[in-house]
């Protein structure tokens, strides 16, 4: 389920991305898809994970696992973070 | 570039992770749980890590630097957290060495590649980067530089080789990873003289003024482990049957 908790992330992440590309050039859509997606990554993740059943607690830690993944290895970009890269 | 090459060492060391999990029978869901912590307070730890240099939070999350010696600490506290909510009492560090400096060896390459070198050199190694390099005057006077980062890649690899050395030596849990962290602290010390970071004070870097309070600590650390024999087994010749 981990895996499913990452794939998961990552097709928001995708969509969120898109969205505010396709927005105005200005810092709020930034800040909002970066606040949207910690809370869908970290919020929500640990939120199933507090569940405590098994398939919620996998999704959960995939979530969390793909916030962190993204915001590492593409310098916030998908997260949101870093808005210098969407310029 | 330099993304291309975190990532690649994210790959590596979640491959070394899983075997060296698997080795020692401790592939299952405490320790995924830590690796989720480890990720996650890795990521903010890097991005706050530039609080030194900026007070505004929130320029500092959205744009902050993403800093090793951030990211490590970050890790190291995300794994505390999360044991402390899952109640697992084991040591995990030895899962994570072998995995964090293989992957920071690879994730090097792309420092080297993207960002300023080090400090001017006459050394006959110095090596030279496009002007068009962020941070880096002497890429536009055209003057030989330290590989920093290449010293350091040098560095994680060795680390890589010794700590699959040791690991089959070692007995005690979480002295693996004490010792990879001793000497890199010990390590990064000394590179930043080689290094393009600005200097604030005492013509010490940032990283420099962080890491002190850390060697100190850490030499306790080793102090108190050789004193409990912890490391023993690492100078004990093999006698042959």
């Amino acid at each position: 389920m981990a895996f499913a908790g990452f794939a998961l992330f990552i097709l928001v992440n995708i969509a969120t991305a898109l969205a505010v590309l396709a927005s105005a050039s200005t810092r709020t859509p930034v800040l909002i898809a970066a606040v949207f997606l910690a809370l869908f990554g970290l919020v929500g993740g640990l939120v199933l994970i507090l569940l405590r059943r098994p398939w919620t607690k996998g999704l959960g830690m995939g979530l969390m696992i793909g916030w962190a993944l993204v915001s590492i290895v593409s310098a916030g970009w998908c997260t949101g973070l870093n808005p210098g890269l969407y310029a | 570039m330099h993304e291309l090459f975190v990532a690649l060492g994210v790959v590596a060391a979640s491959i070394v992770f899983v075997r060296e999990a698997r080795r020692r029978g401790a592939l299952n869901e405490q320790s995924l749980a830590t690796v989720t912590g480890a990720l996650v307070g890795g990521a903010i730890g890097m991005r706050l890590a530039g609080v030194a240099e900026s007070l505004d939070l929130g320029e500092l999350w959205l744009y902050g630097s993403r800093s090793i010696l951030g990211g490590l600490t970050g890790a190291y506290v995300g794994v505390l957290i999360t044991k402390k909510i899952i109640k697992y009492q084991g040591k995990t560090g030895d899962l994570f060495a072998p995995a964090v400096a293989l992957g920071m060896a690879i994730g090097r390459i792309g420092c080297h590649l993207t960002e300023a070198p080090g400090r001017p050199t006459s050394l006959p190694w110095g090596v030279h980067a496009p002007a068009t390099t962020p941070e880096c005057p002497a890429c536009l006077t055209g003057e030989p530089m330290h590989p920093s980062f290449i010293y350091e890649i040098v560095f994680h690899l060795a680390a890589f080789a010794a700590i699959v050395w040791a690991s089959k030596r070692l007995t005690q849990p979480g002295e693996l990873f004490t010792l990879y962290v001793a000497a890199y602290a010990a390590f990064r010390f000394l590179v930043e003289f080689t290094r393009a970071n600005e200097t604030v004070w005492l013509d010490l870097t940032r990283p420099q003024w962080f890491l002190l309070p850390g060697l100190v600590l850490l030499a306790i650390r080793l102090w108190y482990g050789n004193r409990r024999g912890y490391y023993t087994p690492l100078f004990a010749r093999r006698i042959q049957a």
